[in-house]
Formats: C-alpha cells, structure tokens, sequence
C-alpha cells in the first residue's frame, strides 16, 4: 500500500470501522435503555452492568495483550511487538479506570457506597490500574530503547499475573467482597434472553471499540518510535532540499541578470 | 426508570472519556504523519530495522 499521500493514522478499513462502531454504539444505548426490562432484584441499575462488565473484560484483554506482546518482545527483540504492548496497556488503563468509575456508580445503590476497601475485587482491579500506570510510566524512563523495552515487558508481564487474582477473587475470598460470583458462566449463566444478548452485544461492540483505539494508538507509537531514531535523517533530507531550492534560485537569478 | 441519573452518569461518562481519548489519538495521529517521511509510514509492515540492534 503507498503511504505517500497518508496524513494521518486513520485507513480505509478504520473508517469503516469507526462507522460500524457508531452504529453499534446506538444499537448498544437502545438495547440496553429501550428494549431490555428492568432486572427483577437489581431493577434498572442493570442497564448499567451493560457497560461496566464490558469494560472490566476489555480491561483483561488489554492487559493480556500488553503481556503477550511483552513476552514476544523479548523472545523476538522486535520493535513491533514492544510498540503492540505499550499500546495495548494505555488502551487498557483507559478501560480500567471506567470500569472501576461505572462499578463505583453502580455499587452506590446496590451496596450503599461508592468504595469499599474491604472488598478484594475492587482493591485487586485498583492495584491492577497501578500497575499499568507504572507500566506506562517506565515507558517513559529515560534510558536506551533496548534496555527501556526490556524493562516494560518484565513489569508488563507481572502485571498480568494481577488478572487472574482480580478475576478469581469473588470465589477465592467469597467472604471478602461484596461482588457477587460470576453472572455468565460456562454451563451456568444467570441471565437471558434480551438481557444476556445486551451483555454479549456490549462485550462485541467493545471489543471494536479496543480494536480501533489499537489500530491508532498502535501507529502513533510508530511514528514516534520512526521521528526518534529516523527524525534527523528527514530533518537532513529537509535541510539539502532546502538548501538545492536555494541555490537552483540563485542560478536562476544570475541567469536573467536579476542581480546585475 | 429508576436512578436515571446514576444509570446516565455512568453511560455518559465513559463514552465521553472513550470520545475524547479517540478525538486526541487522531489529531496526534494527524500531526505525527505530518512530520514522519511517507516511506517510514508503513506501520503494517515489518521493515528490515524494527529489530532493535540490527541496524
């Protein structure tokens, strides 16, 4: 594909896309506010669930790709798969921190309070936030590229270690959340109908919505990555061309005796 | 609806947050493409130097 004529991060394909997700979203806001009923014991608080777990699911699978990304950058040592980590975490700090936002909101009505330190899912999703947060903040750590990327993949990597306590901690200390155990679950789901189908709507519309945030989040971390080891060489090429107008101008100027 | 403003809050929140962070990703993408050279755009490919050390 020819990138000359490309002035931004956006394709063809992402275009579309963003489309589809728009469409979605006001499918997603009308199942989930129109044509869904009001749960029996949570009443219309569900209508928020229909957000929250799929953020909290993106969550998890950000995360898992900055790790994944962070174990193939150091079995490859390639560029690409450090870029796909790193972008993958800011995507994922973002959706955590909804996730715990719309939990929070959520857990006012239903529990009585906003936080609750005693409750181990809430306090293993913040630690998890932090540890992302880190992450994005070792990123940044002066150092050189190679040393720099090593050091992401390994905190990345423990990181993820994170996902499964935060996951599994309604069943593993049921006596110290509030969180009730798993809605959806393999051979064991509490929901139906339209209300499960809203879920798995929100869980596909945001699972696009992950995707084109990748995409250009993924590229702008390219670029960057080719304006700091390539940034002088376009800045050269810049100056010589230039510097060839200029003197193509003064040649030109002394040829029809402009400065005479 | 009962709630409404706790149920729109935490709708309205992450979809403007979702909103903004995408807004903010194109502009940056915008101005980056801007100052990288067309043939080190190729961000689906894998060039000879994305291997850190062998260039």
């Amino acid at each position: 594909m020819s990138t000359a004529g490309v002035t931004s991060t956006s394709s063809r394909s992402t275009r579309v896309l963003g489309g589809l997700l728009v469409v979605g979203i006001v499918f997603h806001l009308l199942l989930s506010f129109v044509w869904s009923d009001a749960d029996a014991s949570q009443g219309d608080l569900v209508r928020i669930l229909y957000i929250h777990v799929p953020l909290a699911w993106l969550m998890y699978l950000a995360f898992s790709v900055t790790a994944f990304g962070g174990l193939m950058y150091l079995w490859k040592r390639s560029v690409w798969w450090d870029l796909i980590a790193g972008a993958s975490a800011e995507v994922g700090v973002v959706f955590c921190a909804l996730a715990l936002v719309t939990g929070a909101i959520w857990g006012r009505h239903t529990w009585g309070t906003y936080w609750e330190w005693t409750d181990v899912r809430i306090v293993t999703t913040l630690i998890l936030l932090l540890l992302y947060v880190g992450y994005l903040a070792v990123r940044r750590i002066p150092a050189e590229p190679e040393q720099r990327s090593r050091r992401s993949a390994v905190v990345g990597i423990v990181g993820a270690l994170n996902i499964p306590i935060v996951h599994f901690s309604v069943s593993w200390w049921a006596d110290r959340t509030l969180h009730q155990k798993a809605t959806v679950a393999i051979g064991d789901t509490k929901l139906e109908g339209l209300m499960l189908f809203s879920l798995f709507f929100g869980l596909v519309l945001f699972t696009g919505i992950y995707a084109w945030l990748m995409i250009h989040r993924f590229r702008i971390a390219w670029l960057e990555d080719q304006l700091d080891h390539h940034g002088l060489d376009t800045a050269l090429a810049e100056r010589r061309a230039e510097g060839s107008r200029g003197v193509a101008r003064a040649v030109g100027m002394v040829g029809t005796g402009v400065d005479a | 609806m009962t709630h409404l403003g706790f149920i729109l809050a935490a709708w309205i929140i992450p979809i403007v947050v979702l909103g903004v962070y995408s807004v903010r990703l194109l502009l940056r993408g915008r101005a980056l493409s801007r100052a990288v050279a067309p043939e080190r755009r190729r961000w689906l490919g894998l060039p000879a130097d994305s291997t850190q050390g062998s260039s």
